[in-house]
This record gives C-alpha cells, structure tokens and sequence, in this order.
C-alpha cells in the first residue's frame, strides 16, 4: 500500500475546510488520504477529498509523497477505490488555488497542496509537516 | 380392469388419447428449451449494453478526471438485474497484459468467471481507451438464475399442461363411450343371452342402420343358438359324466399298472422299424436308468444291451427282418448305475401301412432277482444232493418226499423204499424214546431243531448216530407246509467220544494223584521253608541261651561256696545289733565289680592310716586285717567316716565285716542271675511267638534301625573280628510290616554276606538306608565274590542255590524275595568287582 515519504513531506500541506478534522496523528492523515473515511470520526461530517488532477503542477509531487507513484497510478487507485463503491469520489482540480478555494467553501474538504502554495492560506487551515 | 382394456371403447380412446399425450409431450420438451434460447439471446444483448454502459461512464470518468461518472455507473450496475458481475480490467499498452483493476461486487473473482465452464456463465466484453488507460469492462451473469427465470416462466405452462392433461383424456374417454355406445349395448345383450338364455333375449330393432341389422341378426342367431343349447346341454351334462367315470376309471387303471408293473419291475417299448426311433414307459425308463435326454435311437439301443447278446437281439429290429416274435433273456446295462442285470426281451412285431411289419411292441422285465434265486436254488440243489451229510425232505405228515445219495448210502435202502414212508422208520429199539418224544414236540411247535444225536438203524441192521437239524418250510400264512432234515454221520465222532471218555477218567485220576503229590511237595516245602527259618534263629537263640545260663551256672556255684563261708562263721555270736548294721550296711553300699589293683592298695593305705590314728587298741596285724576288710566292702576312707567309727564301736567288728562282705556277693549273684532269666525268657518268647506264627498278621509300623539291630545282635555270635559292619540307618526310619518276617529277611541276607565272604580276608559288610521319590531304600552291601551276570536272575528261584555243597539250601534269598514282594517292596542286586548290593525298596508308611 502506499505510504508517506518522510523524505517530502515538508514539501506539501494539508488543507481543511474546518479545524479539528485529523488530529495530526500521521496514521490518520494517511487514512484520509488513502480514501478510509467516508465521515470525519469527529464531525460526522462527509468528507470531500480534494486532490491535484494531471493538469496541476504539483499533481506529481503530491502523487509522489502521498501515494509514492504516478498520477497515473494514484487515479487507477481512487478508480478502483470508487468502482468498488467503497468511497466517495475525490475531486481533481487543476491547480492548488483552485483546490485551496474549494476546500474553503465546501463543508468536509480536505485537500493537498505544494507547500509553497499555502501562503494564501490561513494557517488555522492549514496542516503542516515538519522534517 | 382387464375387461377394460379389450374393450372396443378402449381401442376406440387410445388413437384419440394418444395425440394430445403426444401434442403435450412435444410442447413440454421444446418450449422449455426454446425459452431459455430466447432469454440467453436478450440477456446477452442486455449484457453488451450494459458492458458497453460502464465502459463509457469509466472512459469518461477517467478522461475528465471525475470519478462521479464511475459512482454513477456502479449505482447503474447496482440496479441493473440483468447482470451479477462487472469488473474492470486494464490492459498494459506496451506488455499487453492484463491486470483486474476493480470488481464489482468487490471480491467477485475475474477469473471464476473467465476460465470456469462457460455453460454456468455468460459475459460480455465491452474495451475503453482512456488518455491514461485503456482496457475492457466485463459484465456477467450465471447461467443458473437464467434457468430460474426459465423456470419461473414456464412453471404456469407445466401447471396448465397438468391439468389440462387428464381432462383431454377424459374428455376424449367420453367421446369413446359415445360413439360405442350401440356397439356395447349389442354386445352386452349378446353376453346376457349367452349367460342366461331363457330369460333375456336381444329385441328386434327398427333401425335400418349397420348397428340395427346387426342387432337383428344377432337376436335371430340367439334365438337359434338358445335353442340348440337347451339340446346339447341335456347331451352335454351326461357325456360329461361318463367322460369323469371313465377317466377316472383309466386314471385308477394307469395307476395299477405303473405298479404292478414297477413291482414285476416290467416295463414296455415301441420301435419304429423304419427310422428306428423307439418310445418306452416310465416304468422300463426306471428299469433301465434313463434319462429323458436319452437318445431313443438305435444307437441307444446298443448301448442298453450288453456286447454278447446285440447279435442276438439287434437283428430282430432291423426293418428286412422276417421273424415275428423274439423272446429272449439278455444282459442290459443300467445307465445310471453303469452295471447290468438280467432282463426278459418280448417283442411283437406288428402290421404297419401296406401290410409291411414296421412296429415292434413288446415289453422288457428285469429278471435279475429271479435269475439269481434260480442259480442260488441250483447250487442249493446241488449242495442237497451231493452233501455228505443226509437230506430229507418231507411233507407236513411227515411223509418223505426226497431223500440225497448220501443217506441212501448210509441206509443200504433204495429211493423207492424210503419215499411215502416217515423218518420212524430208522428207528429200532435201541433209539432214546425221550430224543423222539423232544423232536415231536418241537416240531409240534413249528420250532427249528439243531444238533440232537439220535441212534439209528439201516436196512441191514448197521447201527449208526445221527446229529439232526430239522427246519420247517413255513408258508406265507405261517402255516408249515414240509420239513427239511440235514443229518450228520457222528458213528465215528461217538465211538472215539466213548474212549476219549475212558482216557480222560484215567488222566482225572493222574491229575489227582498228581495234584495230591503236588499238595503234599507244597506243605513239605512250606515246612522246610520254615525249619529252615527256624533254624537259622535256632543258632542265635542258642547263643543268647548260652551266655545267661553260664551266668546262671557259675552264680550258683559262686551262692554255694559263699554259703559254706557264711556258714564256716560264727553266726550265734553276732548280736542283734551287730545284724541290724551289718544288714544296713550291705544294702546301702553296693560292691564295685572293676577296681584296679593300685587303686585297692592305695586305698588300703589310707584306711590303716586312718585306723592307727583312731587309737584303737588293735596290734597292727588286727588293724591289717580291718583295713582289708574295709576295702573289700567299699567302706572307704573320706567317704564313710562316720560308718567307720560306728563300726569300730562294736566289739566283733572284723567278723562284721566278713558278713557284710558275703552278703555283698549274694545281691550281686543274685542280681546277675535275674537278669539273664530274663534274657532267656526274652529269647525264648521269641522263638515261640515266630514257631506259632503269632504274629503273622500283625501288620504294624516297624522300626527299621531297631529290627536290623536286633537281627545283627542275634549274628553276633557268627561275626568275627575281621568282619567289618557298618551301619547307617536313619532313626526314625519306619515301614510297614510284619516284625518277624522282616526279622527273617534281614537275617537271610546278613546270612548270606557271611557266607560270601566266608573265604575273604578282608571282610566289609555295610547296612545303610536312603529314601528316594518317597520310597525307603534298605542297601545291604558285601565286598564278596562277584555274582556272574547269567546268575542274577536265578539266585531268588526256589531251591537255586551256589552252595549246595556246602549245605545251601536254595530258600534264603527266595524267602527274601517273597517277604519284600508281601511288603509290596522290590529288590534288585547290582554285583560287580568288589562290591555287591542287595536293595529292597519300600513304600514309605502311610501317615
């Protein structure tokens, strides 16, 4: 399965639509991501995974840190993951802006940036890793 | 039932009951079959669109890069029932390999449905070709849900088939019965007619149909036909009971037959000249052992008959043949048994078509059982006539009817005279009238009479004596019908009978003079036995005698001179009080028989010491004397001071002392001679008691150690110093027994080793006892002269003896062996170089 790479994990960020989605455990930013909740264990809100499709610029860091593959690889999981009905399907925007609007305005998003990217970002949004 | 199923309105149903059954049955096989053809096709064609649906939404979803499209294909999928399986599968580019991305339901196998039989599945493929991949989408359904929906279809038209079924069948079974209708109503009045013609009868019909004419046909017919009946029934019931009497009748004839004939064992044949193939009877099948796959052939024919006699039967049966009848007895084989037996052949030939005789019939009887009674009366016939021994036949008067060669010999009579006449006339005066009186009395009683001698007489006076063995001839009923006498010539068995008789009166005499003899050899050897006996105890109970009355002999010489001295003293001077010590004296102190001379004087010495210190008065010689006396008395210093003192008190205390010594030697006589009157007496009990055989039937436990002792004490005169005697016998030993006469075996056997040894030097008898398996072993051995091996088994005979001239009697070791036999004991001996053994071997005593 896949797994973080400690190696770049300072190089992206997690944003979330409302504090207190993921507690920062590592395992459990992994299960997000990785498509495991359909509701926030907290909330009980449904969650909306965002992610970079092919056409954003960071599409390829993040399927490298996240899902250490391709893009490629990362949308054959999530269509497997859908097809077999087991979650809901993410949203893939084109660039990490567009990702940042839209985990702002939907209840329950949670999505992933270049940490570049985050400084338009409210950091009480925001999910960071340190090396 | 039956009845039904020949009936016309059956066969009328079957052709209309047997479309539809076959419409039906069609219809049941293919419209199931053509179903599922049909529903497979549409299931197909919903399956491509389906795979066809899913593999746009999933191109499109991809393209886009929004996975709702694929969210919603499987939300499509879900509520599609055409289908049970959809799974996605990519296919490398490059590799061209496949690999199974999704499956929905998830875990459904893509390869279950791929690879198993597809006859339980049918899919369908539909390809998508994304920008990132391309692949194709799988969509299935099993096999099994189509055949339920196959079935849910059908089942109203297998239901209707059910119902519908029966009800054609009634229907058309209705319309049968409707269109024959008039026929069965015709053929019911018919049946009716024919079961009880007097009262129905078929009506006349108006109709001028088929039906109609028929039914006034057949009412005429019935008419007639009742009235022919009435006719032949009257015919009929008596022909009917003639028919039952008279096979009955032949029914009981055949029975008869089949017996009488099994019982003459006679049976019949037929044979066809012209094929010669033959029939014959159950009975003649069971004479001859056949079975009924036998073949009734000529062939057959000469196997039946036995080699020797087909030459003289077979030749009547041939077709050319112009003899008429053949009677002849022949040998036939059984074929069951294999073995042959005489049989009657009768056979007649008998005219066939144009006049030519081709038919034999005749009968075969097995005349076995005949044959051999005729042979057995031949050589009866033979035996009577030519027998040694007289034979008459008589009748039941007793008149003779046939008499053999043998008794007209004996007789001198004729044949002519004897006939007519009765056995009384061989008798004369001289014949027993109690033998005739028995013989007519047993005849009277149809009894057998065997070996009775009676004394005839022949035609010229010979006399002669007849064993009689008269039998009667008893008939069916018992009745006696004639008699049959078998007698034998006992002239010559009665002559040498009488001087046998003489010889055996003289040889009874001899027989008891010998056996007199015998009687008297017997006691005289009995009595010599037991003198022999005797005297060998004779010897030792002299011995024994001797010695106490030399005892006896010399006390008494010894009593008279110590009398005389007694009576040399002055008795009248001795006081009573002097008597009365004296008296004391010699019954308190007894004499000592052995004290040595140095001893005596020591003694003395210390006696006179003691006395001068006494101061007595005496001269020395006085106290020399005293001392002495003293002594002699056994009044010794140190021992009877006191006695001494009072002694010397007295005044005549040396004459005293003369008496008291006197007195002394009295007792002591007196006392030896008491005790060898016992010895004697002893001994001669003994004797006594073994002479009168006294206790000959005392069967007591014995002492072996003490009853071998007493028998070595009696020898022990005969055994000298060179004898060397040891014995080893356990103490407690005992057996059963009598006491004196294994006194008497001892005393033979130490007997006998003396006299073996008698010319030896070094003379060794050793007595020892050992117990082995519970029997007491008694050994009595010699180092004497070896007895020779041929000598072993005679020396315990009566009268054998290696002594005889030296006096041996030839009884001691017989004697031995007939006491250790009546002691239910054995004895062997084992003689060798140096050493013979005597073992006797008794049983052990019973507790």
């Amino acid at each position: 399965m896949f797994t973080f790479g400690q190696t770049a994990f300072k190089d992206i960020a997690v944003v979330q639509n409302q504090t207190g989605f993921i507690n920062g455990r590592l395992k459990d930013v992994q299960g997000v991501f990785l498509g495991k909740y359909s509701r926030w264990p907290a909330t009980k809100e449904q969650t909306t995974i965002v992610l970079p499709s092919s056409k954003c610029a960071s599409a390829t860091l993040i399927s490298s840190v996240i899902y250490k593959s391709s893009v490629k690889e990362m949308q054959k999981y999530w269509l497997s993951l859908v097809f077999q009905g087991r979650t809901s399907p993410p949203v893939f925007l084109d660039s990490d802006a567009e990702i940042i609007a839209y985990v702002l305005k939907t209840p329950g998003a949670i999505g992933v940036i270049a940490a570049e990217s985050r400084k338009t970002v409210d950091n009480k949004y925001l999910f960071l890793f340190v090396e | 039932m039956r009845s039904f199923f020949h009936s016309i309105t059956f066969r009328f149903w079957i052709p209309f009951a047997i479309l539809p059954v076959v419409i039906l049955s069609i219809v049941a096989y293919y419209y199931p079959q053509e179903q599922k053809r049909m529903l497979v096709e549409r299931k197909k064609q919903a399956l491509r669109e389906a795979a066809q649906t899913v593999a746009l939404g999933v191109e499109l979803s991809v393209d886009f890069e929004d996975l709702n499209g694929v969210k919603k294909t499987i939300e499509f999928s879900k509520n599609n029932s055409d289908f049970n399986f959809v799974g996605v599968i990519i296919r490398d580019s490059i590799t061209r390999t496949e690999q199974l991305l999704a499956t929905f339901p998830e875990g459904k196998s893509f390869k279950e449905v791929s690879q198993v039989d597809s006859s339980l599945f049918i899919f369908e493929d539909f390809s998508f070709n994304s920008k990132y991949f391309s692949g194709y989408i799988r969509v299935a359904e099993e096999i099994k849900k189509i055949d339920e929906e196959v079935k849910r279809i059908n089942k109203p038209v297998y239901l209707f088939i059910l119902i519908a079924f029966p009800f054609f069948l009634m229907l058309l079974l209705l319309i049968s019965r409707t269109l024959t209708r008039p026929v069965l109503r015709l053929t019911n009045l018919v049946k009716q007619a024919k079961l009880d013609i007097l009262e129905h009868t078929i009506p006349q019909s108006k109709s001028k149909s088929e039906i109609g004419e028929l039914q006034n046909v057949f009412a005429e017919l019935s008419e007639t036909i009742r009235q022919k009946n009435k006719e032949n029934e009257a015919i009929l019931n008596n022909q009917e009971l003639l028919v039952k009497a008279r096979t009955l009748e032949l029914e009981q004839a055949r029975e008869k037959l089949i017996i009488s004939q099994r019982r003459a064992k006679l049976g019949h044949y037929e044979v066809d000249l012209t094929n010669g193939l033959w029939e014959s009877s159950q009975t003649l099948d069971e004479i001859l052992g056949i079975s009924t796959d036998f073949p009734k052939t000529r062939t057959g024919m000469e196997k039946l008959i036995v080699a020797e006699f087909r030459d003289e039967v077979l030749p009547f049966f041939n077709a050319d043949n112009t003899d008429r009848l053949l009677e002849k007895e022949i040998q036939l084989f059984n074929q069951k048994t294999g073995s042959s037996f005489w049989a009657k052949l009768i056979g007649e030939k008998k005219e066939g078509a144009a006049g030519k005789k081709n038919m034999v019939t005749g009968i075969i009887q097995n005349i076995s059982e005949q044959k051999k009674y005729q042979e057995e009366i031949q050589r009866l016939s033979y035996v009577a006539a030519y027998t040694s021994n007289c034979v008459i036949i008589a009748d039941k008067t007793k008149k003779i009817l046939w008499v053999n060669d043998s008794l007209l010999k004996l007789t001198g009579y004729k044949q002519e005279e004897i006939i007519g006449k009765t056995p009384a006339m061989f008798q004369f005066e001289k014949t027993d009238r109690n033998t005739i009186n028995y013989i007519n009395s047993k005849l009277a009683n149809h009894e057998i009479i065997s070996k009775i001698e009676i004394l005839n007489r022949g035609k010229n006076g010979n006399e002669y004596w007849l064993e009689l063995n008269i039998v009667p001839i008893l008939s069916v009923k018992k009745e006696v019908t004639g008699y049959i006498a078998v007698e034998t010539d006992i002239t010559l068995r009665k002559q040498y009978e009488e001087g046998l008789r003489s010889i055996n009166k003289d040889l009874e005499k001899k027989v008891q003079e010998g056996v007199e003899a015998n009687t008297r050899l017997s006691r005289a050897v009995n009595d010599y036995e037991k003198m022999a006996a005797i005297g060998e105890m004779a010897a030792g109970v002299a011995h024994d005698l001797n010695t106490p009355m030399s005892t006896i002999m010399v006390g008494a010489e010894t009593l008279q001179h110590v009398l005389d001295q007694i009576f040399e003293e002055d008795i009248s001077r001795i006081s009573d009080d002097e008597w009365q010590a004296i008296r004391e004296v010699a019954r308190n102190i007894k004499p000592e028989s052995f004290v040595t001379g140095t001893q005596l004087r020591n003694e003395k010495k210390e006696m006179l010491v003691y006395l001068n210190e006494q101061q007595t008065g005496r001269t020395d010689e006085s106290l020399k004397k005293l001392s002495d006396l003293f002594v002699k008395c056994r009044i010794l210093v140190g021992k009877e001071n006191v006695l001494i003192e009072k002694l010397l008190g007295f005044k005549n205390v040396e004459r005293m002392l003369r008496m008291i010594e006197h007195i002394q030697t009295v007792n002591t006589i007196t006392s030896t001679i008491n005790s060898s009157v016992g010895k004697s007496t002893s001994v001669i009990k003994n004797l006594r008691s073994y002479i009168k055989n006294e206790d000959a039937e005392q069967w007591q436990q014995i002492h072996l150690y003490e009853n071998i002792s007493s028998v070595l004490n009696m020898f022990g005169y005969s055994l000298q110093e060179s004898h060397h005697i040891s014995v080893a016998i356990e103490a407690q030993l005992k057996i059963e027994g009598s006491e004196i006469k294994l006194f008497q075996l001892w005393s033979n056997l130490i007997k006998n080793a003396i006299e073996a040894l008698k010319d030896q030097e070094d003379k060794q008898i050793s007595i020892y006892t050992t117990q082995k398996e519970g029997k007491i072993i008694v050994c009595f051995e010699n180092n004497g002269p070896v007895i020779p091996a041929g000598d072993l088994d005679k020396i315990f005979k009566l009268f054998y003896s290696t002594k005889e001239k030296q006096g041996g009697s030839g009884l001691g070791l017989s004697i031995v062996k007939r006491i250790v036999l009546e002691h239910r004991g054995s004895i062997e001996v084992i003689s060798t170089p140096g050493k013979t053994s005597f073992n006797i071997c008794f049983p052990a005593p019973r507790n």
